[in-house]
């Protein structure tokens, strides 16, 4: 199933430059969003990750279509 | 003589009407029973004047507040405050900057400045150390914050500080900040306007004295050692790379990025102006407050054909007021606009709101045109900036903008379309996604400023952990710590930015032991946490009992109609509102206030007001 990447600010670098932080992917069933950040090296915990905006709990599976979106934990705007 | 460290316990006060100054002691148990800075402030604010005051008349009193840590070792201890009654919106307001000037101010040897009554002629401040001296300022008046500066330098001494006004500060533009060092603002709820009715255009300080230091060798250790974290994390931080403006993809994506007045929190230019658009296109540099290691300021410069500029900024509060809520995506116009209110001297959120909130209303048909003189629409980039011009100088519909958003929607009988609380425009979070912050809006006692317990660290940012932002649960007693919290920051002399992440516990209810240390080190107080966190209270229920007699009641502590009643339409937030009427009552009995909203005579006992 497809589903969306996006990072944002420093976390960019973990795609390729041409991506701008955006990707879309063919994931298995039953796969995470933690397992796919992981697999792109991103440190989850020092990291805030959403599915379509949410915070999901750490187990949830994702589905058709979702966004994952992540950037480092930080302090304010 | 008692010695005191970190605080001199010396204050200036000077006297306006009668161009008299005026040195003070300051009681030893006084000082650490409210902290310095913010706490020191609001007690003499408010055995100075009567809160019912007419916030622009001589009767007001403006203090501006170092706290203990300014000027110490301590990782970011470079901030002042600017306490004083706003005329933006009647009630209390304290308003924080960085900079330079702040370190220069505590250089002088006074911990605070409190400026009183009126003077006949414009005037700026003088302070060398113990020379103090008011002098003339006629050949200053009219002219913007960068040459302002300037001239105040040459007269004086070029390597003093300068905070001063604008010209908006001197029409008593309702948005008018106090700058320093050109470029850093005491911004909120129209600081700038108390100064402009007090004829101060400005204040210059330096100075050879040194806090002493309780412990020095302890503290030069433990505050060192805390710089070196800070700045090796810092190294490779958003915020030193990106600054504040990596924030709207992270509100847009949560849906609570202020769109077109918070009509929605989606915003389709998103891309254009979020920070790699900033720093592709005018980042010349990331730049810092005095000695901070996180260095998240944006050194800008704009090419663009008629948005030529160069300076700092934008943040991300300026990006969202100025952009996304007037429905602009031009970041070169956005980066303009920030460099004008810093010229102009005016806060870019209430700036930003109060144009978004005519744009709503002159396409709801409400603003006719002709009182505009031009369409005023959403996405308007150079409406949004020729009427910031004809805010700060009150030229024609500018004379209307320049009352804040709440008097322009009230004057035409639809105060509903201001998005403020207590009368001040709300930054960059629509609480509708972030419950907390609608509690913290509702509640703060200065209005809607995040800066009064910015909840947003915790339910957006995840720090120190992420908690949930739809949630209602917790928030009450969650907001109460932030407010506390940060009462303890401003009172200290820290900056928000460090102390949250690095001063407190990694806790969401942010514990206060490093803070303590870095007190104890410093003062030679003998805070623990709970004593610190119960100041903070203290200084807190003071602020709200300036608030009641100035004539605020529980219906004061409310949000806009569209956030308790018109759900977000998209996003993650879709369907939701503020539940501000479960939160509230919570709120009150965790603060140990009644049901209006008064603190009990037994919470004022214990905290020693009574
Ligand atoms: S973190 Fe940013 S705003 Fe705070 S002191 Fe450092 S440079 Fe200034």
């Amino acid at each position: 199933m497809k589903v969306f990447i996006k990072l944002v600010a420093t976390y960019r670098e973990y795609l390729p430059p041409e991506c701008k932080g955006k990707v879309e992917m063919d994931v298995a069933e039953g796969v995470t969003a933690v397992s796919i950040l992981s697999s792109l090296g991103i440190p989850i915990e020092e990291s805030v990750v959403l599915v379509d905006g949410r915070s999901p709990n750490p187990e949830e599976t994702l589905y058709e279509g979702a966004t994952v979106f992540a950037f480092p934990a930080t302090a304010g705007g | 003589m008692t010695t005191f460290n970190g605080w001199y316990g010396k204050i200036l006060r000077i006297d306006l009407t009668n161009q008299t100054t005026k040195i003070e002691t300051v009681d030893p148990q006084f000082a650490k029973d409210y902290i310095g800075g913010r706490g020191w402030a609001i007690k003499y604010l408010m055995d100075g004047m009567d809160p019912a005051a007419d916030a622009l008349s001589p009767e007001n009193i403006l203090i501006f507040a170092t706290g203990p840590l300014t000027g110490s070792p301590a990782p970011t201890g470079n901030r002042y405050m600017v306490v004083t009654k706003s005329p933006l919106t009647g009630v209390l307001t304290n308003s924080n900057s960085g900079g330079d000037f702040p370190t220069w101010m505590k250089r002088t040897g006074f911990d605070l400045f409190i400026f009183e009554g009126r003077a006949k002629t414009p005037v700026y401040l003088w302070v060398n150390d113990d020379q103090v001296e008011i002098r003339p300022a006629d050949h200053i008046w009219g002219k913007q914050v960068p040459e302002t500066t300037d001239i105040m330098l040459a007269e004086t001494h070029k390597k003093a500080r300068v905070a001063c006004i604008g010209p908006a500060g001197e029409r008593l533009v309702k948005a008018a900040a106090i700058m320093n060092d050109k470029d850093r603002a005491a911004a909120r709820s129209g600081v700038g306007a108390v100064m402009g009715s007090k004829n101060l255009k400005g204040v210059v300080a330096m100075g050879t004295h040194k806090i002493g230091m309780a412990d020095y060798d302890g503290m030069q250790t433990f505050g060192r050692a805390m710089s070196r974290e800070v700045g090796e994390a810092s190294k490779t931080s958003v915020l030193r790379i990106y600054g504040t403006p990596y924030v709207p993809d992270v509100t847009n994506e949560m849906g609570i990025l202020p769109t077109r007045n918070f009509q929605t929190g989606r915003f389709e230019g998103v891309e254009n102006i979020n920070g790699p658009a900033l720093n592709a296109s005018f980042l010349l540099r990331p730049g810092a407050c005095h000695r901070c290691p996180i260095v998240c300021n944006r050194i800008t410069k704009v090419d663009t054909p008629g948005y030529e500029g160069e300076g700092e900024g934008p943040e991300y509060e300026s990006i969202g007021a100025l952009g996304s809520s007037c429905g602009v995506d031009n970041l070169a116009a956005i980066t303009k606009a920030n460099y004008l209110c810093n010229e102009y001297g005016m806060d870019t959120i209430t700036v930003g709101m109060t144009i978004s909130c005519a744009m709503e209303m002159y396409e709801a048909g409400i603003i006719p045109e002709s009182d505009i003189g031009e369409p005023l629409k959403f996405g308007d980039a150079d409406g949004m900036i020729k009427f910031l011009k004809k805010m700060a100088l009150r030229e024609g519909f500018g004379d209307k903008l320049a009352e804040g958003s709440y008097a322009l929607a009230a004057s035409y009988g639809h105060p509903e379309y201001s998005m403020t609380a207590k009368k001040l425009e709300f930054p960059g979070y629509d609480p509708r996604g972030a419950k907390g912050m609608g509690l913290l809006y509702a509640t703060s006692n200065i209005g809607a400023s995040h800066m009064a317990g910015d909840l947003a660290y915790a339910e957006v940012f995840g720090t120190p952990e992420k908690i949930d932002p739809l949630t209602t649960e917790h928030k009450p007693e969650l907001i109460m710590r932030y407010e506390d919290a940060f009462t303890l920051i401003d009172s200290a002399g820290l900056c928000v930015f460090m102390s949250v992440r690095y001063a407190f516990d990694k806790d969401v209810m942010l514990w206060p032991t490093r803070l303590a240390k870095l007190m104890n080190l410093t003062t030679g107080a003998d805070y623990t946490p709970e004593t610190l966190l119960q100041a903070a209270e203290r200084v807190y229920n003071l602020e709200r009992l300036f608030l009641l007699k100035a004539g605020v009641t529980k219906a004061d502590d409310t949000l806009p109609p569209r956030f308790l009643e018109e759900p977000l339409t998209e996003g993650p937030a879709a369907g939701h509102v503020v539940e501000l009427a479960e939160m509230l009552p919570k709120y009150y009995a965790a603060r140990g206030w009644d049901d209006d909203g008064v603190p009990t005579p037994e919470k004022l006992q214990e905290l020693g007001l009574a």
